[in-house]
This record gives structure tokens, sequence and C-alpha cells, in this order.
């Protein structure tokens, strides 16, 4: 009885090599260049274009004003005259304030001023340093 | 010899790449940090040279009544910041100022290293 040669199987997938060799670089880089972190700007806002030293996230209250003239406490949206109310519940020193780049500095003013009523001490101001 | 398919290979590696492209944020942000408590001490204490800084939206500067672009201002700092002992800059803006235009200013102040900046907090119940 003949045995049957064994059906020399091809390989199909030989051709798959280069894909296979790309997507792992892209694998790569984006698991050494990319930083999985909350996004801190918030939808409808742009931060100022300005060359600012590096931000490191911190667990501080922050204070969002988008394009749309909301005001957002963490992520609580808020009215501005219950500002100095909030940040007094929350009993802080340290705010930081994320502001779209096209707000009048008069509105940034009012905030700045129930701010500093409540006994904050410092602000950290944030911008983008990437090209938008 | 038993080949291993790479066919489970692309599928796995394609959903951790997938992963990574929609998890992974390239935004870098910059920060500032202001005192706000400097400003309120500074204001009294008698010794201290105040200078004023009013910011316009059309890059100038207002200062005495005097306008100065960039390099003017600068200049002007440097001299009297060497004049006075002591100084602080109150800076304010006209109406007008988007937060871009401020913060670039104060920007541009510290990277020419004219420290001492306070935020011109106007309180408008005064007026």
């Amino acid at each position: 009885m003949k045995l049957k040669n064994k059906e020399k199987r091809e390989y199909e997938d030989d051709g798959l090599l280069p894909l296979v060799n790309i997507i792992f670089l892209l694998l790569i880089f984006f698991m050494i260049v990319g930083v999985i972190e909350k996004n801190i700007v918030r939808d409808n806002m742009q931060l100022p274009k300005v060359e600012l030293d590096k931000f490191e996230n911190k667990d501080i209250t922050k204070i969002f004003y988008d394009a749309d003239k909301n005001i957002f406490i963490n992520d609580e949206i808020i009215n501005i005259n219950d500002i100095g109310k909030k940040i007094k519940s929350l009993k802080v020193t340290d705010v930081i304030l994320v502001a779209d780049k096209s707000i009048l500095i008069s509105e940034i003013n009012s905030i700045l001023l129930e701010l500093n009523k409540n006994e904050i001490t410092n602000i950290k101001l944030l911008s983008t340093l990437n090209a938008n | 010899m038993t080949r291993i398919s790479l066919t489970p290979i692309i599928d796995v590696v394609f959903i951790l790449l997938i992963f990574f492209m929609l998890a992974s944020n390239f935004n870098k942000v910059g920060e500032l940090n202001m005192d706000l408590s400097k400003e309120s001490s500074q204001s009294s204490n008698e010794d201290i040279k105040l200078i004023k800084l009013i910011v316009k939206q059309d890059n100038t500067v207002m200062s005495n009544g005097k306008i100065y672009d960039d390099d003017e201002l600068l200049t002007m700092l440097r001299l009297a910041m060497k004049e006075a002992q002591q100084y602080a800059i109150i800076l304010t803006a006209k109406d007008d100022v988007t937060y871009q235009r401020y913060l670039s200013l104060m920007s541009f102040l510290k990277t020419n290293k004219i420290d001492n900046i306070s935020l011109g907090i106007k309180d408008e119940v005064k007026k």
C-alpha cells in the first residue's frame, strides 16, 4: 500500500511578513512616544499657544473656561457668581486655570477676583506647546 | 517542522496598535505659576517701585502714558529695574485683550528674565 505523501502545505502567510514588520514598528512607536493620560483640555477649548515650562499634572482643583463662556470647576458646570462659594467649600489654596485662548482678559479677571477673595494664593495658567 | 501561523499574531498586534493609537495623547501642555498673594503685599510696601503696564491687543504695551513695542518695553523695564533696588511689575490689560495676548506677553517677559510680575486684578466693586 502506497503511503500518500504528505501534501506539502503551502505557507500563504509568508507575504504578510513585511506587513507584520511595519505594524510592530508602529506599535513600538506609539508605546514609546505616546503618553496614556487623560486629556486635560475639554472639548470646545483651545489653549493659548505659548512656550512655558512643562506642565506636571497634579491633583489640583481645575477651573475650565471654554470658548462658549461655560465655567467648570473640575467637571461641574458653575455660574460665575457661585465660584467663590464653591472654592470656599473645596478649601484649596492652589488652582489651575484652563481657559480658551479667545477669552477676553476682562472675563478672566472676574474669576481671578473671586479666587483672590477666597484665599487662593497660587494659580497655574496653562498653554499648549504644540501648534494648533 | 511545524510553522506558526501569522494570522493570530497580526490580529493581536492590530488590536494593540489600535488601542495605543486611540489612548495615546501627544498634547504637550505648559504652565505658568502666578502667586496671587504677592500683589496685595507689594502694593502696601512703600520701598518697592511699582511698574504698571497696560497690555493692548495690538502687540503694544502702555506705561505712564507712553506706548512701547516689545523691544522698547524690554529696554524700559531693564532701565527701571536698574534704577530701583526693589521693583514689582503689575500687568493689567485693556478690555479687548485676549487671554492669548496676555499670556504671550507674560511668557515674553519671563523668557527675558523679567520676573516679579503680578496679575493686575481689577476690583470692579471698588470703582
